[in-house]
């Protein structure tokens, strides 16, 4: 067995034998598993709610009987956000971001139904996560477990001691590492679970790809942990400046980087978006006012286009035709506010990546979430997917319209079969090789910091045998 | 086995080490006499590689331990004032550890109870957690140690302070045990009359210069304490 090894063997048995870290370590665990088995059942339930109401709304769309194809369209019908599988160990903005989206005539909505509607008072608990317990909690006890490991040794001249016997000072804190990184590999070792779970190819991939970044994480929570023990005069020392450390890297620059995000490139308030957005449809043809002059433009190419000089003489109905321009003019206002709001939303990206280089956290929380599927590009996606089918859906109602409701208009009823026809929204969430592209900076970034942090430790355990360091 | 020629060592300003000449040969007890700060543990530490000299020559068995710390301190066992091992592990864990750390070899347990029975400690003292343990006791773990790595020169640093007369007179025991085996030892201490009883040469340093070495031969106890007081006097 060389030293490092002996050194390992020699500090876990230490930290099994002292009771309190049996009893943290045994408890996280725990904790851990809880979320992964409460996530399961969580999203069982969610998806087994997806497909009725999946199905509800579905026969309630084709039990419609005869009805006018435009009060069909503002009938409307919901497109359900799927659960991916490993969504359960993140669910990053999944219950600020909707899961259900109304897709009717004239309207691009945002999503309803956020799962954090339904708390009456939203806690941390009731928002615990697999990822939460890796993020938050893990480094905790690595912190609890591995401010002393160095510092105490140099505090008591133990250190002085092993060198002093001819140990390497290299395999010794090598030692030191690597019993920490055995924890820390007992606290991932559950997150496994989700590759088996995994029942896809591109989920597989995104598991596999998870546990990496977690692992990549707590390796370097242990370096960067043993670095500040290392380098700390007394083990209090380490673990207060460890502590103040998480608190400011996890939670005080995330939050203070969100405000500076927000500051940086806001985002217009619900209220005030939708007013503009209502502002620029009244503006232009809306298929309900006969006076608008922009109707009165398209009735003139219209006729044009057919030859003819009175409505009458058409042989579609220009119903029909006004409504889908309405459509197109409601489709050119949706587009611009919401790449303006997309662009803002980037920028914010933008200027929390920058902040990651001064928080791991932030690059984490962004990677976790993004191969979880459960962020706001994801979530983007599925909003894109879901107003692509609405617009096809339009155009094929008012398609219907217009070809059909000539001379009647209003009156005009489609029959029970048009629904039927209709496709159904099916939503096919984007594999990670479509969007992996986009992770890359957040990846690149967690990867600096492991690199950052595993010189620090090397430049750190150098520092202690430095001329008269433990004289 | 332990040599310095002409050492010196200066920390800044301050001159920790003055010219130190000290040879400790196989099979001696030498010890080192003074006041804190008369350069005792500069001594040692300049002799573990854990300073580099400012002037002179230090030799570990022919080794210098500040081009080659590692080979000398393959030489060497050290035991400090306060012995801190781990609390947690019992001492024949402590003992394996140190051993195999040391020299990377693997010790069966009856090799290492042999070592700590050697060392004076009960084999029912050996599945007991070092937290439990005497500082008497912890230092013994120590000579355990330099018994299981067969350790060809011994470095001790004030290891008789706060040891209680039966236990120090126990652990001088074990010194002499190992002096009998062909051991250098040097050992740093404040008790004038121990060095005496165990050492074949007494050195007595002031502000970093070996004021005199002596056979202790040659001294009764008295003798040794008025000339120890004179030269701290003078």
């Amino acid at each position: 067995m060389n030293n490092w090894m002996l050194t390992t063997r020699s500090e876990l048995r230490q930290m099994l034998r002292d009771g309190r870290v049996r009893v943290a370590l045994l408890t996280l665990l725990a904790l851990f598993a809880t979320t992964l088995a409460v996530g399961s059942a969580q999203q069982a339930r969610y998806d087994s709610n997806v497909r009725e109401a999946v199905k509800a709304d579905r026969s309630i769309w084709e039990r419609q009987g005869a009805r006018n194809p435009h009060s069909v369209a503002h009938f409307g019908q919901y497109a359900f956000k799927p659960a991916g599988a490993i969504s359960l160990f993140d669910p990053g903005l999944t219950p600020w971001l909707g899961t259900a989206l109304w897709m009717e005539a004239h309207y691009q909505n945002t999503a309803a139904y956020r799962a954090i509607d339904d708390q009456v008072a939203p806690t941390l608990i009731s928002n615990l996560s697999a990822a939460f317990v890796l993020q938050y909690l893990a480094p905790l006890l690595l912190i609890f477990l591995g401010y002393a490991l160095i510092a105490r040794e140099r505090e008591r001249h133990t250190l002085k001691l092993v060198l002093a016997n001819g140990a390497s000072l290299r395999a010794w804190a090598g030692g030191k590492f690597f019993s920490l990184l055995t924890v820390a590999a007992a606290l991932w070792l559950p997150s496994l679970a989700l590759v088996a779970i995994a029942d896809s190819s591109d989920e597989r991939a995104r598991s596999v790809m998870l546990v990496l970044a977690y692992a990549a994480y707590l390796i370097m929570l242990c370096a960067l942990t043993l670095a500040v023990s290392a380098k700390a005069r007394t083990a209090r020392s380490a673990l207060l400046a460890l502590l103040c450390g998480w608190v400011v890297m996890a939670l005080v620059i995330p939050r203070v980087a969100a405000v500076v995000a927000e500051r940086a490139a806001p985002s217009a308030d619900a209220g005030q978006f939708w007013r503009d957005v209502r502002a620029a449809l009244r503006q232009g043809v809306s298929g309900h006012d006969p006076a608008d002059a922009r109707e009165k433009a398209l009735l003139e190419k219209t006729l044009a286009e057919y030859g003819v000089t009175r409505v009458e003489d058409l042989p579609v109905s220009f119903a029909g035709i006004a409504l889908q321009a309405g459509e197109e003019h409601g489709n050119e206002v949706f587009d611009h506010f919401y790449t303006q709001l997309r662009a803002a939303e980037e920028r914010q990206r933008t200027v929390l990546r920058l902040a990651s280089l001064v928080s791991p956290w932030i690059a984490l929380r962004g990677l976790s979430s993004g191969i979880a599927g459960t962020d706001a590009q994801h979530h983007s996606h599925y909003v894109q997917a879901a107003e692509n089918y609405r617009r096809e859906l339009q155009r094929y109602l008012n398609g219907n319209v217009t070809q059909n409701a000539k001379g009647k208009d209003s009156d005009y009823q489609a029959d029970a079969l048009t629904w039927r026809q209709t496709p159904v929204f099916s939503y096919r969430t984007p594999t990670f090789r479509e969007l992996g592209a986009d992770y890359l900076p957040d990846a690149l970034l967690l990867l600096a910091w492991i690199v950052l942090s595993i010189v620090a430790l090397t430049v750190a355990v150098r520092g202690l045998v430095r001329e008269g360091a433990l004289a | 086995m332990l040599e310095c020629q002409q050492l010196t060592k200066r920390f800044g300003e301050r001159l920790a080490l003055d010219a130190l000449d000290l040879r400790v040969g196989g099979g001696e007890i030498f010890c080192l006499l003074g006041a804190n700060g008369a350069g005792k543990t500069t001594t040692i530490n300049l002799m573990l590689g854990f300073h580099t000299p400012t002037s002179g020559t230090v030799r570990v068995g022919g080794v210098d331990p500040a081009a080659d710390p590692h080979a000398a301190r393959a030489l060497l066992a050290y035991i400090p004032e306060q012995v801190n091992l781990y609390p947690l592990l019992t001492g024949l864990e402590n003992l394996e550890y140190f051993v195999q750390i040391s020299n990377g070899r693997r010790y069966s347990r009856d090799d290492l109870m042999g070592y700590f029975t050697q060392a004076g400690l009960s084999s029912a003292d050996a599945g007991r957690r070092l937290g439990e343990y005497s500082k008497g006791m912890r230092q013994k773990v120590g000579i355990a140690v330099a018994l299981a790595k067969q350790a060809k020169a011994l470095l001790l640093d004030e290891p008789l302070s706060g040891l209680d007369p039966k236990a120090a007179n126990e652990f001088c025991s074990l010194l002499i045990a190992l002096k009998e085996r062909g051991t250098a030892i040097l050992l740093a201490t404040h008790d004038l009359m121990r060095a005496r009883d165990i050492g074949a040469r007494v050195g007595i340093m002031r502000a970093g210069r070996m004021l005199a070495q002596r056979d202790t031969t040659e001294l009764t106890h008295n003798e040794l304490e008025q000339v120890y007081l004179d030269l701290m006097r003078a």
